[in-house]
């Protein structure tokens, strides 16, 4: 396995994407998923580029393979937020199916949450620890506004305005 | 026989050089990560579509950019050159506002989206009417039709990124909104499960109207909606 080959290959994806060379860039994606099978960034990409090829060539997969593909995505790594939402995109959509789908998006919301509130505690802290209390105070503002009575937030807030206190 | 130093031949040491900072920058192992966290901050900064969310991964910025900012690939930056103005002035946004956007939203033929890019192109226009802008925004050509802003306040930046990216929008409505729903969806989704086959005739617009209605056809329109929707929503670059 070669790191450079694998970031050089989802470069050149992400090129025949932007590209509209849809059918291209999932013959590439073949070649990376034989070295990289449980890639759970390309089995996404591959749920979604199947999604856009046309019919007129019978090799291209079929739908379901696309689901498949997202499935195990998901089931590699259930806390994977892109795969929820292509899976819940997949089900409103395709299928019609938009009670399973709220499922998938309830699941990605959850780990974007998780997510969003991690890199915020992060984030005041770094601010406390290099003295920027008043940026520190800017993002707790925030933190609350998307995690208001948040018991970590609220006891870093604590910290923080002993910080304040001393300025 | 093991344990016995034969006697080495007397190689020469080699010249010894101090560390650099010429060595250290032109180390492989360095450069290869230099180019690397070159290239992620390129495709950073080509980013146009700042959204009202800013990026949590970027570090706090000034108020005003000291000397220079990301490349825009703009199309208000374009708009300002064919103007055949040196700079660009908040007039010349508010101008590239009214007529490049709104004039634009008056053609689309599907309401929601008439009455929601009418009202973010207002507020950005409300948004500019604030008392402290500088008129005049620096900008100097980089490649093709890329700028690169100098000493722009971060809020006049967000303001043309958000500019553009409506426009960009606006245009993607009108783009799509006269074509036939057979042609907006890849032949794949022909296939899926209750396929409205008699609506592929119809344009995204009428499809827009139809589903919100209480037609008969209602039902089939929203999943040829959905359909159209989710392949546009596949499309959209990477970035």
């Amino acid at each position: 396995m070669n790191i450079q080959s694998l970031t050089d290959g989802l470069e050149q994806l992400k090129i025949l994407h932007n590209q509209g060379k849809y059918l291209d860039a999932y013959k590439l994606l073949e070649k990376l998923l034989r070295d990289y099978p449980y890639s759970v960034e390309l089995l996404v990409r591959q749920g979604k580029l199947i999604q856009l090829l046309d019919d007129d060539n019978e090799e291209t997969p079929t739908l379901e393979i696309a689901r498949e593909s997202l499935k195990i995505a998901n089931l590699i790594n259930p806390e994977s937020i892109e795969a929820s939402i292509e899976l819940g995109y997949f089900e409103y959509a395709i299928n019609n199916s938009s009670e399973v789908a709220i499922n998938y998006f309830k699941s990605a919301r959850k780990n974007a949450e998780i997510g969003l509130k991690s890199a915020l505690i992060g984030e005041i802290k770094c601010y406390i620890d290099i003295d920027n209390i008043s940026k520190a105070r800017e993002t707790i503002e925030k933190a609350k506004i998307f995690f208001p009575d948040d018991s970590d937030i609220g006891v870093l807030e604590f910290e923080l305005q002993e910080y304040e206190g001393d300025t | 026989m093991p344990g016995v130093v034969l006697e080495q031949p007397d190689l020469p040491m080699p010249e010894y050089q101090p560390t650099t900072l010429d060595w250290v920058k032109n180390h492989p192992l360095l450069r290869g990560l230099a180019a690397r966290e070159a290239k992620i901050k390129q495709s950073d900064s080509s980013s146009n579509d700042i959204g009202t969310i800013q990026r949590f991964s970027e570090p706090a910025q000034q108020n005003i950019s000291s000397i220079s900012t990301p490349i825009v690939q703009a199309s208000f930056i374009s708009f300002v050159v064919k103007m055949g103005a040196k700079k660009a002035s908040l007039a010349i946004l508010k101008k590239f506002i009214k007529e490049q956007i709104k004039d634009k939203i008056t053609k689309i033929a599907v309401k929601k989206f008439t009455k929601q890019f009418a009202k973010e192109a207002d507020n950005l226009l409300g948004i500019l009417e604030d008392p402290w802008w500088v008129t005049a925004i620096g900008f100097i050509p980089v490649i093709g039709d890329g700028f690169d802003l100098v000493r722009v306040p971060k809020q006049i930046k967000t303001a043309i990124n958000k500019a553009n990216a409506l426009e960009e929008r606006v245009k993607k409505v009108l783009r799509i909104q006269g074509m036939k729903a057979g042609e907006l969806i890849p032949g794949k989704f022909k296939n899926v499960k209750d396929y409205p086959t008699e609506l592929e005739g119809r344009t995204y617009a009428e499809i827009v109207d139809l589903a919100s209605g209480g037609s008969t056809l209602a039902d089939k329109a929203k999943t040829m909606k959905k359909l159209i929707e989710q392949t546009h929503r596949l499309m959209e670059k990477i970035p």
